[in-house]
């Protein structure tokens, strides 16, 4: 509500009429691409001593419209001068600028011509041509155009990415343990308690200005990623105001108006937010575990008559659509000096899904037969995403700025799952119906200031600090089963899980305060940049859960044959009935801290025209702890792990300038993996999400990535592109997964392995069709394919269970493409995409007990966009998009067995966007 | 009539009798007694009684109650009902009502006086000893002697010399409770003057032996966490050798009445026998893993320590939230471990499980537990003779679950254990959370020998199994054999027929098949075999558990040989004194 009452307010002051124009643009080093700080701007020989680039190179003007010509100058470089920038009432035209070293040209003075708007996705490439690391991005403008709703489906786009379980992102072939998120340059904590990462369609869309993988490390960065960084950015400043308002329908084929299964929940459930429906009852003790003894009989009865008493799942007959409503706003005051941008967004999105699902055994000499086998695997989930951005930025002059960016997204799944089959593990034909209601969201707010110091031969000093919160909640998961009688019926089985309900909840924190400071420094034809600065990462992550089970004491006094609602009725809560019992173990309960110091030097050195080495160390002391204690229990022991290290983690990069178009990049760093904390802890973990429990390994090491990478790549015009990588990267004590039997079930564990290797060639092309023939001029394609090939070393010797001794890593697919195609014909307002995304087998499952491992196979995905502006200039535009036309059947196979099987349906959407300015 | 107690100042006044009569203790005299006696003087007790106090220990001082259930199932013959305090350390028995060393019957009679017989009639938790008390119209004083006590209701024959049927109720009188330590490395000996307090995980390691005295009391607290187990490591010993007088007995702390399933952990004991997993140990659930919580190994002679005469009584909480814990959980346990006379009683999940290794057992019995009597799986190769299982209508599963392996049904060696002479009784309803209840029910490619078998009263047949086919080719490989079967009333409720055929699974039907196999569908012919709280399970005359044909054991210095009949118990209640049947709502106050 804050954030759009804010938006109103902006546009309710900015509603004056526009005569003037804007000029935007960035002043780089033509070499380096670094920014210019402190450049002066000459409007048409006009000298304005306080038009100066700021600390990014930056700068902004107002202008009447007309014709202009912009002069740069800036100590140690040739002046520069941009002939013909037009200035048009109301829009904004860019006027960025390279200025090259004096000592490394002949030539006295550059003018360059620049059109209209540039693309944005042009400057992204460009800004690519001149990054000092490796990097895949997406501008805005490109993830509008996909069908993605949330940043992990347009990463899917990026060369080399592809995501598994629908948020984790995988770069060449390397999992979440080889990944990290960053929001607006902070690293975010993770809403889920088996991972490592933020699941990433958290992030919905409309929020996200910019996505870049970062697939080299520089000490700049932290050091715990070896695949890639994902660096995500909320929306950015409007250079004038905006606002805009979205709304989207979809249509999906295999829910919108079909049978869906829900259940009776709390009023406010569309919105994603519990109304207290499924909230701990008052009655039961939040300062006491519920023990036998504590309380009496009657107590127990109050306590177990005090839960909702509802289970079973009610069908819908005819399921809404989705929908999705956003709105952005932006504008700048006070000439500029405040900038104010935020954005609401909401989705509401249901999901049916009729899954396969089976578990296979070994019945003797690897001879797979099926264990448990469920034809009928039936999820309905209901997800309400609210969104919110609000940034502010102040400018005192062009050296000092101030930003404030605040970010809170909320993902909730209301969730009916209903499952029938047989279950080998107690050879019963079993009905499940499990009731979940997750929140998840992430609120995270930064300030940060960066000053550019001219006295001090434009020194710039940035400084971070950003406090971020994840916080999962589920509330009142419930889940009974019944089990088909030898009378034909389905009646009530006392299994583990059934009568179950369960509550728990995840605090996840990071406080992170950083700082940086660069110097230029220049010396005939070398040019540097010396850069040093620290990060601390200080996470505190706190879990609690509670667990409460119905206990039949006499059966006989009990008809397990009445539906679920009935046997676990009020009548049947008694003391010689159903009684409730906590039971919580002593390890739902953690406090976990990882503390990350890291500080750097690094040098980023041009060495003539042709030659750029960007090298330096980075120190990480990390230190990581975990105690589990439950609170609620006398006398409890707490367990503790911790592990400390200290790293030195240095990278080199050297790029090789063949041309003004054409780079050769050569890239050594070396990076760290370091265990979670819950991989470390001796005790066990009982999944929250499901799955196998975990027991973490105290003896486990942090694993050491060397990562090569050589990239050779060529800009020829515009937003084209054609790119060639190899990267090899040798791990050393990697921490793989293991699994380890107990008498009732496999569990998960940890292990560093003797040694992995991953490896893998990068192509990238975007490009026009014109140079076939001037018809095909409105069509550009690009496509980039990625070929990952590892290896894994099992020490089977010690784990005998496991069945392959040497296999991929998991997660990875051996070939990743994706193929974009673009239309567009502005004379008939329209533009088109399409995009073909198809990911190759990849292991998801480690087989034991001489059972093959698991794969997925092959993914293949079909998008199209169609959008057709009502309005000229795009104030006014309606799209079409049709997601997964290739109906993807996504499926799972074991031996010859498939093991998972599910289609999702094909989604049809109609939207139309509105801008006010 | 008045009575006068030596050591206790009581009235009953002429309540007494009175109220005897009305309870369905009616005397008789002697005439009338021998005229209802006719000529069957060696006439058994048809009755059912049982007797509980309010306490399972007390220390000396405190107020004993005693209450007794009594249904005469129209038993026509005259009794002397004879009443006594037994120290079992010393012998010495006090009687009841007068506190006398002499015996006497409940009306004080000794000897001299003459023993007044009654006629039984029927009364349910009537107050015996405590206020208003039928027998002591005061609670007793528990007296200053330490260690364990029995009072003990007899019914003997009208002239009092021949005991016919007893009722027990053992406590331990103790000077003090004791919390045991988390780990136990140095050996240790606990002595029945105490009450032994599990809170918490107790792990016996490091080369320790744990040894408990005959008589002594542990009790398991629920609600800690992890929760209440008596853990024998691979590095530790367990020996509890009680005796029948005075079993050593592992309980619940909550009062008699709430006493719950899963009120504490359960008891065990892990070893460093063969397992059939190929890595050759595991790790037990709910606790951080170490050396010393694996079991499996090489020694299939591994001595997890000497039980006997032990019960085990309302074990099962959660390890873990899909585990609950069985009374007695042998993992690896080798062919040094001693184990006879066990009882596992109201337990959440198995009475007794086998976790591969070799370990032998017998005299077992399981009353009331909540899952399976009999479990076995990861390559359990131990032998078992004489074993009484029965359920109640609480709930329960399974008489034998027998698995080889469950993530490798060839896994080798495989589960072959070797089993005669078991009575399983059933609660003639569905499973509890397995459907297919059957008295036996083999899978995942379980083999071994399964012999003189005795089963009534389940839910859903005598034999059944998944993984059929291997179970046809276990019984053509001869590694899986079944004979001397005797079974009646084993799926009544889901309409299966009293015949061999419809009791049996097809893929086990080729083990009847020559004619020389033995399997009998036929009434079995106990004497109370559903009377819980009291049952007996030996055979009435006639009945077809010596008569039906049985399969001699090997005669391999384990097997007793003169076990010539089918189920668990022959003419001999080798049940009598030290366990008990007593079901839990029977003895609510």
């Amino acid at each position: 509500m804050y954030i759009l009452s804010s938006l109103l307010l902006l546009v309710s002051s900015t509603l004056a009429a526009q005569t003037t124009g804007t000029v935007i643009g960035s002043v780089f080093d033509a070499n380096t691409g670094r920014p210019i700080v402190g450049a002066t701007i000459a409007v048409d020989g006009h000298t304005d001593t306080s038009l100066k680039t700021n600390p990014s190179g930056g700068f902004q003007l107002t202008l009447s419209p007309g014709k202009y010509k912009l002069r740069y100058t800036a100590e140690n470089y040739v002046d520069t001068t941009v002939d013909e920038v037009e200035v048009k009432a109301g829009e904004v035209t860019d006027a960025s600028a390279v200025m090259p070293l004096k000592g490394t040209t002949t030539t006295v003075e550059v003018v360059e011509k620049v059109g209209a708007v540039a693309a944005n996705a042009e400057a992204a490439l460009s800004e690519r041509k001149l990054s000092g690391v490796v990097s895949d991005s997406m501008s805005a403008e490109e993830i509008r155009n996909t069908v993605a709703s949330d940043a992990a489906g347009a990463l899917e786009k990026v060369t080399g990415v592809s995501i598994v379980d629908n948020g984790y992102v995988y770069v060449r072939g390397l999992g979440e343990r080889y990944s990290a998120t960053m929001l607006n340059n902070a690293m975010v904590p993770t809403t889920e308690p088996e991972r490592r990462v933020v699941p990433l369609d958290l992030f919905p869309s409309s929020l996200i200005d910019s996505i870049k993988v970062l697939k080299t490390y520089s000490p700049d960065l932290p050091g715990e990623f070896s695949g890639g960084l994902v660096q995500l950015g909320t929306i950015e400043f409007p250079t004038q105001k905006v606002f805009r308002v979205s709304i989207n329908y979809g249509f999906n084929t295999v829910t919108s108006f079909q049978r869906f299964n829900g259940y009776a929940g709390g009023g406010t459930d569309f919105f994603g937010f519990d109304d207290g429906t499924r909230g701990l009852p008052s009655a039961i003790p939040t300062d006491n575990r519920l023990f036998v003894g504590r309380y009496s009989d009657q107590q127990f009865q109050q306590f177990g008559r005090s839960f909702s008493n509802n289970w079973e799942a009610a069908p819908i007959n005819s399921m809404r659509p989705a929908q999705t409503y956003s709105v952005v706003g932006g504008n700048s005051f006070w000439k500029g000096k405040l900038g104010v941008v935020g954005a609401i967004t909401f989705t509401n999105h249901p999901q049916r899904t009729d899954e396969l699902q089976r578990f296979l055994v070994n019945s003797g000499g690897g001879r797979a037969r099926i264990f448990t086998d469920y034809p009928d695997f039936q999820s309905n989930v209901e997800a309400a995403k609210l969104g919110g951005v609000l940034n502010l930025a102040y400018r005192f002059n062009s050296s000092h700025k101030i930003v404030v960016r605040n970010t809170l997204t909320r993902d909730t799944d209301k969730e009916a799952r209903i499952f029938r089959g047989l279950n080998g593990g107690n050879d019963n034909i079993v009905e499940s119906t499990r009731l979940r209601f997750i929140e998840r969201s992430m609120l995270s707010t930064g300030v940060e200031g960066e000053h550019a110091l001219q006295k001090l031969g434009n020194v710039v000093a940035h400084w971070q600090f950003t406090y971020s919160k994840s916080m999962r909640d589920e509330p009142d998961m419930r889940e009974s089963i019944r089990g088909l009688q030898a009378n034909g019926n389905y009646s009530y089985l006392n299994l583990p899980e059934s009568g179950l309900r369960f509550f728990n909840n995840l605090h996840d924190r990071i406080y992170e305060p950083q700082a940086d400071i660069s110097k230029p420094f220049f010396k005939g034809p070398v040019s540097g940049l010396f850069k040093v600065g620290f990060r601390s990462t200080i996470r505190r992550r706190d879990f609690e859960a509670r667990r409460f089970r119905y206990f039949p004491v006499r059966a006989q006094t009990i008809d397990f044959s009445k539906p679920t609602n009935q046997v676990l009725g009020e009548s049947n809560i008694r003391p010689d009935g159903f009684v409730l019992r906590e039971i919580t173990r002593a390890t739902d309960s953690y406090d976990a801290t990882t503390d990350i110091y890291g500080g750097f030097a690094m040098v980023d050195l041009a060495l003539g025209r042709r030659w750029r080495l960007i090298s330096g160390v980075r120190v990480e002391d990390a230190q990581i702890n975990v105690i589990t204690l439950d609170p609620l229990v006398p006398n409890g022991r707490p367990t503790s792990a911790m592990l400390n290290n200290r790293d030195p983690l240095p990278a080199a990069n050297v790029i090789y300038q063949v041309s003004g178009r054409q780079n050769i990049r050569f890239g050594y760093s070396r990076t760290v993996n370091r265990p979670d904390f819950r991989e470390l802890s001796p005790f066990e973990f009982t999944n929250v999400v499901g799955g196998y429990s975990t027991v973490g390994n105290p003896d486990l090491q942090r694993a050491v990535i060397d990562n090569f990478d050589i990239r050779w790549e060529y800009f020829p015009k515009g937003n084209q592109i054609i790119a060639v990588s190899y990267f090899y990267k040798k791990f050393k004590d990697p921490i793989e997964q293991i699994y380890r039997p107990t008498a009732s079930e496999l569990r998960q564990s940890f292990l560093n392995v003797d040694g992995a290797i991953n490896q893998g060639v990068e192509l990238e092309l975007r490009k026009s069709l014109s140079f076939v023939g001037a018809p095909l001029r409105q069509f550009m394609v690009g496509t980039n394919l990625t070929f990952v090939d590892s290896n894994v070393n099992i020490p089977v010797e010690r784990f005998p269970q496991l069945t392959s001794r040497n296999r991929p890593l998991v997660g990875q697919s051996r070939f990743i493409y994706n193929v974009i195609g673009e239309w567009a014909r502005p004379s008939w307002r329209s533009n088109a995409r399409f995009y073909l995304n198809s990911v190759s087998r990849r292991l998801t499952d480690v087989g034991t007990f001489q059972l093959p491992d698991v794969y997925q196979e092959r993914n293949t995905f079909l998008d199209f966009v169609y959008q057709y502006d009502i309005k000229e200039n795009g104030k006014w535009s309606l799209r079409f998009s049709a997601e997964n036309l290739t109906d993807n059947n996504y499926r799972w196979r074991q031996a010859d067995f498939l093991v998972r099987n599910f289609r999702i349906g094909r989604t049809f959407s109609v939207g139309t966007s509105v801008s006010i300015f | 009539m008045r009575i006068t107690i030596a050591t206790l100042v009581v009235c009953l006044g002429a309540a007494s009798a009175q109220s005897f009569a009305q309870t369905g203790f009616s005397e008789v005299n002697a005439e009338e007694a021998q005229a209802l006696v006719g000529n069957n003087v060696n006439y058994d007790a048809r009755a059912a009684m049982y007797i509980w106090a309010d306490r399972i220990s007390y220390q000396p001082g405190q107020a004993l109650t005693l209450r007794m259930t009594m249904k005469s199932n129209d038993d026509p013959y005259p009794y002397t009902v004879v009443a006594y305090r037994q120290n079992n350390q010393d012998g010495v028995k006090t009687y009841l009502p007068k506190g006398t060393s002499e015996p006497t019957d409940i009306f004080g009679n000794g000897v001299e006086q003459g023993f007044r017989a009654v006629k039984l009639g029927s009364f349910a938790k009537a107050v015996m000893v405590g206020a208003n008390g039928l027998l002591l119209n005061q609670a007793l004083s528990v007296p200053n002697e330490l260690g364990m006590h029995t009072i003990v209701v007899q019914l003997r024959d009208y002239t009092g010399t021949r005991i016919i049927k007893s009722a027990y109720f053992k406590f331990g009188v103790v000077s003090a409770t004791e919390d045991l330590p988390s780990v136990i490395s140095a050996n240790r000996y606990l002595t029945n003057d105490k009450l032994y307090r599990i809170n918490g995980i107790v792990q016996v390691r490091g080369g320790a032996t744990l040894s408990i005295q005959p008589g002594t009391l542990l009790v398991g607290t629920p609600g800690s966490q992890p929760p209440s187990v008596l853990l024998i490591t691979n590095t530790g010993r367990l020996d509890a050798i009680g005796t029948q007088a005075r079993p050593i007995i592992m309980t619940s702390s909550q009062p008699i009445g709430s006493r719950q399933r899963g009120d504490w952990g359960g008891l065990i004991m892990l070893g460093k026998a063969i397992v059939n997993d190929p890595g050759g140990a595991l790790n037990i659930e709910g606790l951080p893993d170490s050396p010393d919580t694996m079991y499996g190994g090489t020694n299939d002679d591994h001595d997890c320590g000497a039980l006997r005469y032990l019960r085990v009584e309302f074990a099962g909480a959660l390890l873990r939230p899909n585990e609950e814990t069985n009374s007695f959980t042998w993992g690896a346990c080798g062919k040094l471990t001693q184990s006879s006379y066990l009882q596992a009683h109201y337990g959440l999940d198995d009475a007794f499980e086998w976790f591969g290794g070799s370990n032998d057992a017998k005299y077992l019995v399981g009353t009331y537990t909540a899952d399976d009597y009999l479990d076995f799986q990861i390559g359990y190769r131990g032998r078992v003779q004489h074993a009484i299982m029965v359920a109640n209508a609480d709930r329960s599963n399974r008489g034998i679950e027998g698995d080889n392996y469950e993530r490798d049904f060839a896994a080798t060696p495989a589960s072959k254990p070797q089993m005669y002479n078991l009575t399983f009784a059933g609660s003639d309803s569905d499973g509890f959370d397995e459907t297919d209840a059957a008295a036996i029910y083999l899978r995942r490619g379980a083999q071994g020998t399964f012999n003189n078998i005795l089963a009534y009263n389940w839910g859903t047949g005598t034999v059944s199994g998944a993984n059929t086919d291997l179970l046809t080719a276990a019984i053509g490989n001869k590694t899986l054999s079944m004979d001397g079967l005797l079974f009646f009333d084993n799926g009544k409720h889901s309409g299966k027929a009293n015949t061999v055929a419809a009791q049996l699974i097809a893929a086990v039907a080729p083990l009847v098949g020559n004619g020389l196999r033995n399997f009998h569908a036929q009434d079995v012919k106990l004497r109370r075999p559903l009377e819980y709280s009291d049952p007996d399970f030996r055979p009435q005359p006639g009945s077809p558990v010596f008569s039906a044909r049985w399969i001699q054991p090997p005669d391999d210095g384990f097997f007793d040989q003169w076990a010539t009949w089918i189920g668990g118990m022959g003419l001999v209640n080798w049940t009598e004194e030290w366990t008990t049947f007593l079901q839990e709502e029977d003895i609510k106050p």
